[in-house]
Protein backbone atom coordinates (compact mmCIF):
# COMPACT_ATOMS: atom_id res chain seq x y z
CA UNK A 1 0.00 0.00 0.00
CA UNK A 2 2.77 2.76 0.81
CA UNK A 3 6.54 2.04 -0.14
CA UNK A 4 8.96 4.65 0.54
CA UNK A 5 11.84 3.89 -1.58
CA UNK A 6 15.42 5.22 -0.23
CA UNK A 7 14.30 8.46 0.72
CA UNK A 8 16.69 11.49 1.94
CA UNK A 9 15.20 14.50 4.08
CA UNK A 10 16.89 17.71 5.26
CA UNK A 11 16.00 19.85 7.53
CA UNK A 12 17.65 22.82 5.77
CA UNK A 13 21.16 21.75 5.41
CA UNK A 14 21.18 18.80 8.29
CA UNK A 15 20.55 15.24 6.40
CA UNK A 16 17.67 13.92 9.02
CA UNK A 17 16.33 10.73 7.12
CA UNK A 18 19.60 8.17 5.38
CA UNK A 19 18.10 6.31 2.60
CA UNK A 20 14.99 5.28 4.40
CA UNK A 21 13.05 2.45 2.44
CA UNK A 22 9.46 1.64 4.33
CA UNK A 23 6.54 -0.38 3.79
CA UNK A 24 3.04 -1.09 5.00
CA UNK A 25 0.45 -3.30 3.31
CA UNK A 26 -2.93 -3.63 3.51
CA UNK A 27 -4.49 -3.82 6.83
CA UNK A 28 -0.81 -3.62 8.43
CA UNK A 29 -0.12 -2.19 12.01
CA UNK A 30 3.68 -1.07 11.61
CA UNK A 31 5.18 0.72 14.44
CA UNK A 32 8.27 2.53 14.47
CA UNK A 33 10.33 2.77 17.37
CA UNK A 34 13.60 5.26 18.52
CA UNK A 35 14.55 7.12 20.70
CA UNK A 36 14.43 11.16 20.48
CA UNK A 37 15.52 13.01 17.64
CA UNK A 38 16.00 9.84 15.96
CA UNK A 39 13.93 10.93 13.03
CA UNK A 40 10.64 9.14 13.36
CA UNK A 41 8.10 12.39 13.45
CA UNK A 42 10.46 13.35 10.67
CA UNK A 43 9.56 10.58 8.84
CA UNK A 44 5.96 10.81 9.08
CA UNK A 45 6.05 14.51 7.94
CA UNK A 46 7.81 13.25 4.68
CA UNK A 47 4.67 10.93 3.92
CA UNK A 48 1.82 13.92 4.22
CA UNK A 49 4.15 16.45 2.79
CA UNK A 50 4.88 18.90 5.22
CA UNK A 51 8.67 18.08 4.41
CA UNK A 52 9.84 16.86 0.77
CA UNK A 53 12.36 14.16 0.33
CA UNK A 54 15.58 15.44 -1.64
CA UNK A 55 16.29 12.08 -3.11
CA UNK A 56 14.08 8.89 -3.03
CA UNK A 57 10.24 8.37 -3.86
CA UNK A 58 6.76 7.55 -1.67
CA UNK A 59 4.40 5.58 -3.52
CA UNK A 60 0.85 5.47 -2.19
CA UNK A 61 -1.52 2.40 -3.98
CA UNK A 62 1.07 3.09 -7.20
CA UNK A 63 0.79 6.55 -7.36
CA UNK A 64 3.76 8.56 -6.73
CA UNK A 65 3.07 11.49 -4.06
CA UNK A 66 6.48 12.95 -3.33
CA UNK A 67 6.11 16.53 -3.16
CA UNK A 68 2.68 16.53 -4.05
CA UNK A 69 0.55 19.22 -1.71
CA UNK A 70 -0.16 18.22 1.78
CA UNK A 71 -4.40 18.54 1.41
CA UNK A 72 -4.47 16.47 -1.67
CA UNK A 73 -2.35 13.89 -0.08
CA UNK A 74 -5.26 13.63 2.73
CA UNK A 75 -7.40 13.48 -0.12
CA UNK A 76 -6.25 10.06 -1.06
CA UNK A 77 -6.04 8.50 1.50
CA UNK A 78 -3.39 9.03 4.11
CA UNK A 79 -4.08 11.01 7.56
CA UNK A 80 -1.80 12.26 10.28
CA UNK A 81 -2.68 12.54 13.96
CA UNK A 82 0.36 14.81 14.83
CA UNK A 83 3.00 14.37 17.75
CA UNK A 84 1.13 16.89 20.89
CA UNK A 85 -2.35 16.71 19.57
CA UNK A 86 -2.15 19.93 17.97
CA UNK A 87 -6.04 20.13 17.94
CA UNK A 88 -7.82 23.48 17.23
CA UNK A 89 -8.05 25.04 20.85
CA UNK A 90 -10.82 27.12 20.23
CA UNK A 91 -12.58 25.35 17.94
CA UNK A 92 -15.23 22.94 20.40
CA UNK A 93 -15.23 19.37 19.78
CA UNK A 94 -17.51 18.63 17.16
CA UNK A 95 -16.06 21.87 14.98
CA UNK A 96 -12.48 19.52 15.53
CA UNK A 97 -14.11 16.44 14.16
CA UNK A 98 -16.38 18.44 11.24
CA UNK A 99 -12.79 20.32 10.15
CA UNK A 100 -11.29 16.90 9.59
CA UNK A 101 -14.29 15.72 7.28
CA UNK A 102 -12.98 18.53 5.07
CA UNK A 103 -12.02 16.20 1.84
CA UNK A 104 -15.20 15.92 -0.38
CA UNK A 105 -15.28 12.83 -0.38
CA UNK A 106 -15.79 12.37 3.93
CA UNK A 107 -18.03 15.41 3.64
CA UNK A 108 -20.95 14.09 2.14
CA UNK A 109 -20.50 11.01 4.56
CA UNK A 110 -19.84 13.05 7.86
CA UNK A 111 -22.87 11.90 9.85
CA UNK A 112 -22.40 8.55 9.59
CA UNK A 113 -18.50 9.16 10.32
CA UNK A 114 -19.41 10.93 13.49
CA UNK A 115 -21.69 7.99 14.57
CA UNK A 116 -18.75 5.59 14.27
CA UNK A 117 -16.18 8.11 16.17
CA UNK A 118 -18.91 8.74 19.07
CA UNK A 119 -19.03 5.00 19.18
CA UNK A 120 -15.12 4.04 19.56
CA UNK A 121 -15.19 7.56 22.01
CA UNK A 122 -18.38 8.00 23.73
CA UNK A 123 -16.05 10.72 25.89
CA UNK A 124 -16.47 12.98 22.68
CA UNK A 125 -19.78 13.00 22.31
CA UNK A 126 -20.51 14.34 25.76
CA UNK A 127 -18.05 17.09 25.48
CA UNK A 128 -19.30 17.73 21.72
CA UNK A 129 -19.94 21.72 22.71
CA UNK A 130 -16.70 21.93 24.94
CA UNK A 131 -13.42 24.03 23.49
CA UNK A 132 -11.19 21.34 22.56
CA UNK A 133 -8.41 23.25 24.32
CA UNK A 134 -10.24 22.37 28.25
CA UNK A 135 -10.51 18.48 27.58
CA UNK A 136 -7.80 16.61 29.48
CA UNK A 137 -4.70 14.91 28.17
CA UNK A 138 -6.15 11.76 27.20
CA UNK A 139 -9.27 13.05 26.23
CA UNK A 140 -7.62 15.58 23.59
CA UNK A 141 -5.72 12.78 22.10
CA UNK A 142 -8.71 10.88 21.35
CA UNK A 143 -10.29 14.14 19.26
CA UNK A 144 -7.40 14.06 18.06
CA UNK A 145 -7.46 10.49 16.71
CA UNK A 146 -11.17 11.52 16.01
CA UNK A 147 -10.57 13.79 13.78
CA UNK A 148 -8.08 12.17 11.87
CA UNK A 149 -10.32 8.91 11.59
CA UNK A 150 -13.16 11.60 9.95
CA UNK A 151 -11.42 11.56 6.72
CA UNK A 152 -11.72 7.72 6.34
CA UNK A 153 -8.60 7.08 5.83
CA UNK A 154 -6.55 4.46 4.69
CA UNK A 155 -3.87 4.85 6.09
CA UNK A 156 -3.61 6.44 9.64
CA UNK A 157 -0.23 7.95 10.73
CA UNK A 158 0.23 7.65 14.74
CA UNK A 159 2.97 10.35 16.14
CA UNK A 160 3.58 9.14 19.80
CA UNK A 161 0.11 8.52 20.67
CA UNK A 162 1.04 7.90 24.41
CA UNK A 163 3.30 11.18 25.12
CA UNK A 164 1.91 12.92 28.33
CA UNK A 165 -0.70 10.20 28.94
CA UNK A 166 -1.27 8.01 32.30
CA UNK A 167 -0.56 4.68 32.31
CA UNK A 168 -4.64 3.95 32.54
CA UNK A 169 -5.23 5.68 29.50
CA UNK A 170 -2.57 4.30 27.89
CA UNK A 171 -4.28 0.89 28.05
CA UNK A 172 -7.35 2.27 26.74
CA UNK A 173 -5.61 3.83 23.72
CA UNK A 174 -3.51 1.46 22.29
CA UNK A 175 -6.67 -1.03 22.44
CA UNK A 176 -8.59 1.65 20.52
CA UNK A 177 -5.69 1.75 18.31
CA UNK A 178 -5.64 -2.28 17.97
CA UNK A 179 -9.48 -1.84 17.30
CA UNK A 180 -9.21 0.86 14.64
CA UNK A 181 -6.26 -1.59 12.69
CA UNK A 182 -9.06 -4.56 12.84
CA UNK A 183 -11.87 -2.39 11.64
CA UNK A 184 -9.45 -2.56 8.23
CA UNK A 185 -7.43 0.46 8.42
CA UNK A 186 -3.60 0.50 7.86
CA UNK A 187 -1.71 2.32 9.87
CA UNK A 188 1.96 3.58 11.01
CA UNK A 189 2.58 3.94 14.30
CA UNK A 190 5.30 6.18 15.91
CA UNK A 191 6.27 5.81 19.67
CA UNK A 192 8.97 5.57 22.23
CA UNK A 193 6.96 3.50 24.35
CA UNK A 194 8.23 0.47 22.50
CA UNK A 195 6.99 -2.11 24.50
CA UNK A 196 3.35 -1.34 24.03
CA UNK A 197 4.02 -0.31 20.24
CA UNK A 198 6.14 -3.77 19.66
CA UNK A 199 2.70 -5.24 21.44
CA UNK A 200 0.36 -4.72 18.84
CA UNK A 201 1.92 -4.37 15.82
CA UNK A 202 2.59 -6.49 12.79
CA UNK A 203 5.62 -5.68 12.01
CA UNK A 204 8.35 -2.97 13.46
CA UNK A 205 10.79 -0.89 11.92
CA UNK A 206 13.66 0.79 14.49
CA UNK A 207 15.58 4.10 13.53
CA UNK A 208 18.42 5.44 14.50
CA UNK A 209 19.95 8.94 13.77
CA UNK A 210 17.70 9.07 10.71
CA UNK A 211 18.55 4.91 9.24
CA UNK A 212 16.61 2.02 9.87
CA UNK A 213 18.73 -0.37 11.72
CA UNK A 214 15.93 -3.33 12.25
CA UNK A 215 12.79 -4.51 10.89
CA UNK A 216 11.28 -7.63 11.56
CA UNK A 217 7.50 -8.87 13.30
CA UNK A 218 6.74 -7.43 16.04
CA UNK A 219 6.38 -10.35 18.66
CA UNK A 220 10.35 -11.45 17.13
CA UNK A 221 11.81 -7.74 17.99
CA UNK A 222 10.20 -8.00 21.72
CA UNK A 223 12.24 -10.88 21.68
CA UNK A 224 15.24 -9.49 20.36
CA UNK A 225 18.39 -8.91 22.95
CA UNK A 226 19.83 -5.63 21.00
CA UNK A 227 15.84 -4.36 21.18
CA UNK A 228 15.66 -5.37 25.01
CA UNK A 229 18.52 -3.52 25.98
CA UNK A 230 18.30 -0.56 24.19
CA UNK A 231 14.34 0.33 23.96
CA UNK A 232 13.10 -2.49 26.93
CA UNK A 233 14.67 -1.19 29.50
CA UNK A 234 15.84 -5.04 30.45
CA UNK A 235 19.70 -4.72 31.46
CA UNK B 1 -12.04 50.54 34.52
CA UNK B 2 -13.24 52.31 37.54
CA UNK B 3 -11.27 55.40 36.00
CA UNK B 4 -13.18 55.29 33.00
CA UNK B 5 -16.76 55.23 34.60
CA UNK B 6 -15.67 58.29 36.56
CA UNK B 7 -14.26 59.81 33.42
CA UNK B 8 -17.66 59.70 31.96
CA UNK B 9 -19.38 60.41 35.05
CA UNK B 10 -17.55 63.49 34.90
CA UNK B 11 -17.62 63.94 31.76
CA UNK B 12 -21.83 63.67 31.70
CA UNK B 13 -21.81 66.74 34.56
CA UNK B 14 -19.60 69.14 32.43
CA UNK B 15 -21.28 68.62 29.80
CA UNK B 16 -25.02 68.42 30.55
CA UNK B 17 -27.35 65.83 29.93
CA UNK B 18 -29.10 66.46 26.56
CA UNK B 19 -25.66 67.33 25.33
CA UNK B 20 -23.80 63.89 26.71
CA UNK B 21 -26.61 61.99 24.96
CA UNK B 22 -25.90 63.40 21.55
CA UNK B 23 -23.06 63.46 21.88
CA UNK B 24 -23.29 59.21 23.04
CA UNK B 25 -25.49 58.42 20.19
CA UNK B 26 -23.46 60.49 17.63
CA UNK B 27 -20.66 58.19 18.80
CA UNK B 28 -22.25 54.98 18.40
CA UNK B 29 -23.90 55.25 15.76
CA UNK B 30 -20.27 56.34 13.89
CA UNK B 31 -18.96 53.24 16.42
CA UNK B 32 -20.62 50.66 14.02
CA UNK B 33 -19.26 52.18 10.46
CA UNK B 34 -16.14 51.99 12.24
CA UNK B 35 -16.79 48.15 13.54
CA UNK B 36 -17.49 47.04 9.86
CA UNK B 37 -14.25 49.12 8.25
CA UNK B 38 -12.02 47.33 10.47
CA UNK B 39 -13.76 43.59 10.16
CA UNK B 40 -11.58 43.23 6.72
CA UNK B 41 -8.68 44.29 8.07
CA UNK B 42 -9.08 42.30 11.02
CA UNK B 43 -9.68 39.10 8.79
CA UNK B 44 -6.80 39.37 6.53
CA UNK B 45 -4.66 40.21 9.82
CA UNK B 46 -6.36 37.45 11.39
CA UNK B 47 -5.89 34.61 8.55
CA UNK B 48 -2.94 35.77 6.92
CA UNK B 49 -1.12 37.78 9.23
CA UNK B 50 -0.74 39.90 6.16
CA UNK B 51 -1.32 43.60 7.46
CA UNK B 52 -2.96 45.53 4.32
CA UNK B 53 -1.45 48.66 3.43
CA UNK B 54 -3.83 48.91 0.81
CA UNK B 55 -7.08 49.09 3.23
CA UNK B 56 -8.00 52.52 2.77
CA UNK B 57 -7.86 52.13 -0.88
CA UNK B 58 -9.73 49.43 -1.37
CA UNK B 59 -12.35 51.22 1.01
CA UNK B 60 -11.56 54.42 -1.58
CA UNK B 61 -12.19 52.48 -4.59
CA UNK B 62 -15.80 51.37 -3.25
CA UNK B 63 -16.70 54.89 -2.48
CA UNK B 64 -15.49 56.34 -6.12
CA UNK B 65 -17.51 53.33 -7.66
CA UNK B 66 -20.59 54.57 -5.68
CA UNK B 67 -20.04 58.47 -6.60
CA UNK B 68 -19.62 57.96 -9.74
CA UNK B 69 -22.85 55.14 -10.23
CA UNK B 70 -24.82 57.48 -8.41
CA UNK B 71 -23.71 60.31 -10.18
CA UNK B 72 -23.91 59.36 -13.44
CA UNK B 73 -26.59 57.27 -13.06
CA UNK B 74 -28.81 58.30 -10.66
CA UNK B 75 -28.45 54.74 -8.82
CA UNK B 76 -29.39 55.12 -4.89
CA UNK B 77 -26.04 54.93 -3.04
CA UNK B 78 -27.43 52.09 -1.09
CA UNK B 79 -28.36 49.71 -4.10
CA UNK B 80 -24.90 50.00 -5.50
CA UNK B 81 -23.67 48.00 -2.45
CA UNK B 82 -24.85 44.90 -4.56
CA UNK B 83 -22.25 46.78 -7.28
CA UNK B 84 -19.38 47.49 -5.08
CA UNK B 85 -19.10 44.24 -2.87
CA UNK B 86 -19.30 41.54 -5.70
CA UNK B 87 -16.48 43.99 -7.38
CA UNK B 88 -14.14 44.44 -4.61
CA UNK B 89 -14.17 40.76 -4.01
CA UNK B 90 -13.53 40.01 -7.25
CA UNK B 91 -10.57 43.22 -7.18
CA UNK B 92 -8.95 41.39 -3.57
CA UNK B 93 -8.77 38.60 -5.27
CA UNK B 94 -7.06 39.48 -8.29
CA UNK B 95 -4.61 41.98 -6.49
CA UNK B 96 -4.07 38.77 -4.08
CA UNK B 97 -3.16 36.23 -6.56
CA UNK B 98 -1.09 38.87 -8.29
CA UNK B 99 1.12 39.70 -5.92
CA UNK B 100 0.52 38.81 -2.42
CA UNK B 101 0.05 34.68 -2.76
CA UNK B 102 3.78 34.07 -3.11
CA UNK B 103 4.86 36.04 -0.02
CA UNK B 104 2.54 34.65 2.39
CA UNK B 105 4.05 32.58 5.39
CA UNK B 106 7.39 34.41 4.35
CA UNK B 107 7.71 36.35 7.41
CA UNK B 108 6.33 39.76 7.40
CA UNK B 109 8.29 42.03 5.51
CA UNK B 110 7.19 41.01 2.13
CA UNK B 111 3.45 41.07 2.40
CA UNK B 112 4.29 44.76 3.73
CA UNK B 113 6.34 46.00 1.01
CA UNK B 114 3.47 44.53 -1.13
CA UNK B 115 0.65 46.12 0.30
CA UNK B 116 2.25 49.48 0.85
CA UNK B 117 3.22 49.37 -2.87
CA UNK B 118 -0.06 48.66 -3.84
CA UNK B 119 -1.11 51.58 -1.34
CA UNK B 120 0.88 53.77 -3.64
CA UNK B 121 0.20 52.32 -6.70
CA UNK B 122 -3.55 52.74 -6.21
CA UNK B 123 -3.86 56.25 -4.76
CA UNK B 124 -1.87 57.49 -8.19
CA UNK B 125 -4.33 55.49 -10.23
CA UNK B 126 -7.20 57.44 -8.34
CA UNK B 127 -5.75 60.57 -8.94
CA UNK B 128 -4.98 60.24 -12.38
CA UNK B 129 -8.39 58.86 -13.44
CA UNK B 130 -10.81 61.06 -11.03
CA UNK B 131 -8.40 63.63 -10.27
CA UNK B 132 -7.67 65.13 -6.74
CA UNK B 133 -11.12 66.52 -6.29
CA UNK B 134 -12.95 65.99 -3.17
CA UNK B 135 -15.92 64.12 -3.68
CA UNK B 136 -18.74 63.27 -1.35
CA UNK B 137 -22.22 61.15 -2.31
CA UNK B 138 -25.24 63.68 -1.81
CA UNK B 139 -28.59 62.12 -1.84
CA UNK B 140 -31.81 63.94 -1.21
CA UNK B 141 -32.45 62.38 1.98
CA UNK B 142 -29.03 62.85 3.49
CA UNK B 143 -29.67 65.85 5.78
CA UNK B 144 -32.96 64.46 7.14
CA UNK B 145 -33.19 64.02 10.77
CA UNK B 146 -36.10 63.54 13.30
CA UNK B 147 -36.25 64.37 17.10
CA UNK B 148 -36.45 62.13 20.14
CA UNK B 149 -36.20 63.25 23.31
CA UNK B 150 -34.12 66.21 22.87
CA UNK B 151 -31.60 64.04 20.65
CA UNK B 152 -31.57 64.99 16.92
CA UNK B 153 -30.58 61.95 14.86
CA UNK B 154 -29.81 62.00 11.09
CA UNK B 155 -31.64 59.11 9.58
CA UNK B 156 -28.76 58.58 7.02
CA UNK B 157 -26.14 58.00 10.02
CA UNK B 158 -29.12 55.94 11.99
CA UNK B 159 -29.29 53.49 8.21
CA UNK B 160 -25.80 53.22 7.96
CA UNK B 161 -25.53 51.72 11.32
CA UNK B 162 -28.12 49.38 11.66
CA UNK B 163 -26.77 48.19 7.90
CA UNK B 164 -23.22 48.11 10.08
CA UNK B 165 -24.30 46.27 12.67
CA UNK B 166 -26.68 43.74 10.04
CA UNK B 167 -23.04 42.61 8.01
CA UNK B 168 -21.20 42.42 11.46
CA UNK B 169 -23.85 39.55 12.63
CA UNK B 170 -23.98 37.82 9.19
CA UNK B 171 -20.44 37.75 9.08
CA UNK B 172 -20.33 36.30 12.63
CA UNK B 173 -22.69 33.94 11.78
CA UNK B 174 -20.79 33.20 8.60
CA UNK B 175 -17.57 32.36 10.61
CA UNK B 176 -19.28 30.92 13.12
CA UNK B 177 -21.89 28.42 11.74
CA UNK B 178 -21.19 28.07 7.74
CA UNK B 179 -18.51 25.51 7.00
CA UNK B 180 -16.29 27.47 5.56
CA UNK B 181 -16.30 29.95 8.12
CA UNK B 182 -15.20 26.63 10.15
CA UNK B 183 -11.93 26.25 7.67
CA UNK B 184 -11.27 29.84 8.21
CA UNK B 185 -11.19 29.87 12.15
CA UNK B 186 -9.24 26.32 11.69
CA UNK B 187 -6.84 27.86 9.16
CA UNK B 188 -6.12 30.61 12.04
CA UNK B 189 -5.42 28.59 14.89
CA UNK B 190 -3.19 26.14 13.11
CA UNK B 191 -2.52 26.37 9.15
CA UNK B 192 -0.37 23.37 9.17
CA UNK B 193 -2.60 20.99 10.95
CA UNK B 194 -5.34 22.39 8.24
CA UNK B 195 -3.59 21.54 5.75
CA UNK B 196 -3.54 17.92 7.48
CA UNK B 197 -6.91 17.87 7.82
CA UNK B 198 -7.31 18.40 4.01
CA UNK B 199 -8.19 22.19 3.88
CA UNK B 200 -6.77 23.76 0.87
CA UNK B 201 -5.34 26.32 2.75
CA UNK B 202 -3.68 28.36 -0.02
CA UNK B 203 -7.57 28.71 -1.53
CA UNK B 204 -8.73 29.78 2.27
CA UNK B 205 -6.30 32.41 2.03
CA UNK B 206 -7.38 33.61 -1.47
CA UNK B 207 -11.27 33.47 -0.21
CA UNK B 208 -10.18 35.17 3.03
CA UNK B 209 -8.51 38.02 1.28
CA UNK B 210 -11.69 38.31 -1.26
CA UNK B 211 -14.13 38.31 1.30
CA UNK B 212 -12.32 40.85 3.30
CA UNK B 213 -12.41 43.30 0.67
CA UNK B 214 -15.66 42.56 0.12
CA UNK B 215 -16.21 43.77 3.88
CA UNK B 216 -14.36 47.03 2.23
CA UNK B 217 -16.56 46.96 -0.44
CA UNK B 218 -19.66 47.15 2.14
CA UNK B 219 -17.74 49.77 4.15
CA UNK B 220 -16.26 51.81 1.56
CA UNK B 221 -20.35 52.41 0.10
CA UNK B 222 -21.60 53.95 3.36
CA UNK B 223 -18.36 55.64 3.86
CA UNK B 224 -18.47 57.60 0.83
CA UNK B 225 -22.18 58.46 2.33
CA UNK B 226 -21.11 59.88 5.38
CA UNK B 227 -17.86 61.84 4.60
CA UNK B 228 -16.23 63.29 1.86
CA UNK B 229 -13.07 61.90 0.23
CA UNK B 230 -10.11 62.37 -2.15
CA UNK B 231 -7.26 59.40 -3.27
CA UNK B 232 -4.99 60.41 -0.69
CA UNK B 233 -7.63 59.72 2.42
CA UNK B 234 -7.34 55.84 2.38
CA UNK B 235 -4.20 55.95 5.04
CA UNK B 236 -6.31 57.58 7.39
CA UNK B 237 -9.14 54.68 7.55
CA UNK B 238 -6.60 52.45 7.84
CA UNK B 239 -4.93 53.92 11.09
CA UNK B 240 -8.41 54.35 12.45
CA UNK B 241 -9.45 50.36 11.43
CA UNK B 242 -5.93 49.69 12.94
CA UNK B 243 -6.86 50.98 16.42
CA UNK B 244 -10.12 49.22 16.62
CA UNK B 245 -8.45 46.13 15.94
CA UNK B 246 -5.32 46.33 18.16
CA UNK B 247 -7.75 47.66 20.93
CA UNK B 248 -9.77 44.62 20.53
CA UNK B 249 -7.01 42.29 20.31
CA UNK B 250 -6.26 39.68 17.92
CA UNK B 251 -8.16 36.15 18.19
CA UNK B 252 -12.42 36.74 17.58
CA UNK B 253 -14.29 39.68 15.89
CA UNK B 254 -16.57 40.31 18.70
CA UNK B 255 -15.16 42.63 20.60
CA UNK B 256 -14.15 44.66 17.40
CA UNK B 257 -17.96 45.85 17.47
CA UNK B 258 -17.31 47.34 20.88
CA UNK B 259 -13.91 48.67 20.67
CA UNK B 260 -15.72 50.34 16.94
CA UNK B 261 -18.09 52.17 19.20
CA UNK B 262 -15.88 53.15 21.79
CA UNK B 263 -13.61 54.57 18.94
CA UNK B 264 -16.74 56.51 18.07
CA UNK B 265 -17.77 57.77 21.18
CA UNK B 266 -14.37 58.56 22.03
CA UNK B 267 -14.25 60.70 18.70
CA UNK B 268 -17.74 61.84 19.43
CA UNK B 269 -16.76 63.39 23.00
CA UNK B 270 -13.07 64.59 22.13
CA UNK B 271 -13.78 66.63 19.43
CA UNK B 272 -16.22 68.13 21.45
CA UNK B 273 -13.91 68.74 24.33
CA UNK B 274 -10.90 69.94 22.13
CA UNK B 275 -12.35 71.16 19.06
CA UNK B 276 -13.29 68.77 15.62
CA UNK B 277 -10.10 69.82 13.88
CA UNK B 278 -8.30 67.38 16.35
CA UNK B 279 -11.48 64.57 15.86
CA UNK B 280 -9.37 62.34 13.55
CA UNK B 281 -6.25 62.64 16.28
CA UNK B 282 -8.30 60.99 18.86
CA UNK B 283 -8.14 57.26 17.26
CA UNK B 284 -4.39 57.82 17.09
CA UNK B 285 -4.17 58.80 20.50
CA UNK B 286 -6.14 55.82 21.88
CA UNK B 287 -3.91 53.39 19.20
CA UNK B 288 -0.81 54.68 21.34
CA UNK B 289 -2.26 54.26 24.13
CA UNK B 290 -3.09 50.40 23.92
CA UNK B 291 0.13 49.70 22.69
CA UNK B 292 1.67 51.46 25.73
CA UNK B 293 -0.65 50.19 28.02
CA UNK B 294 -2.59 47.42 26.72
CA UNK B 295 -0.02 46.25 23.69
CA UNK B 296 -2.67 42.58 23.54
CA UNK B 297 -5.41 44.35 23.40
CA UNK B 298 -8.49 44.87 25.30
CA UNK B 299 -9.85 41.01 24.91
CA UNK B 300 -6.32 39.84 23.08
CA UNK B 301 -5.34 35.93 22.85
CA UNK B 302 -2.40 35.79 20.93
Amino acid sequence: MLKIEDIDVYYGQLKVLHDVTLTVGERELVAVIGSNGAGKTTLLKSICGLLKPQKGHIRFRGADITGTPTHKIVESGISYVPEGRRLFPYLTVIENLEVGACISRARKEMKETLKTIYQIFPILKERRDQLAGTLSGGEQQMLAIGRALMSRPELLLLDEPSLGLAPVVIQKLFQTIKAIQEEGTSMILVEQNARQALKICDRAYVIETGKIILEGAGQDLLRDERIRKAYLGVR
Amino acid sequence: MVSVIALCAGGALYVGGATFTQLLLGGVLVGGLYTVTALGLALMLGVMKILNFAHGEFLILAAYMTFWLSRLMGVDPFITLAVTCPTLFLFGMLCYRVTLSRTVRKGFDQPVVVTFGLMLFLQNVYTLLWTGNTRAVLTSYSTNTFIVGGVTITILRLVVFILSIAAVLIFHIFLSKAYFGKLIRATMQDYEVAELQGVNTSRVYLLAFGIGSALCGFAGTLISLMYAFEPSVGPLYLLKSLTVVVLAGMGSFLPLALTGVIIGIAESFGSFLVGGGFRDAIPFVLFLLTLLLKPKGLFGRY
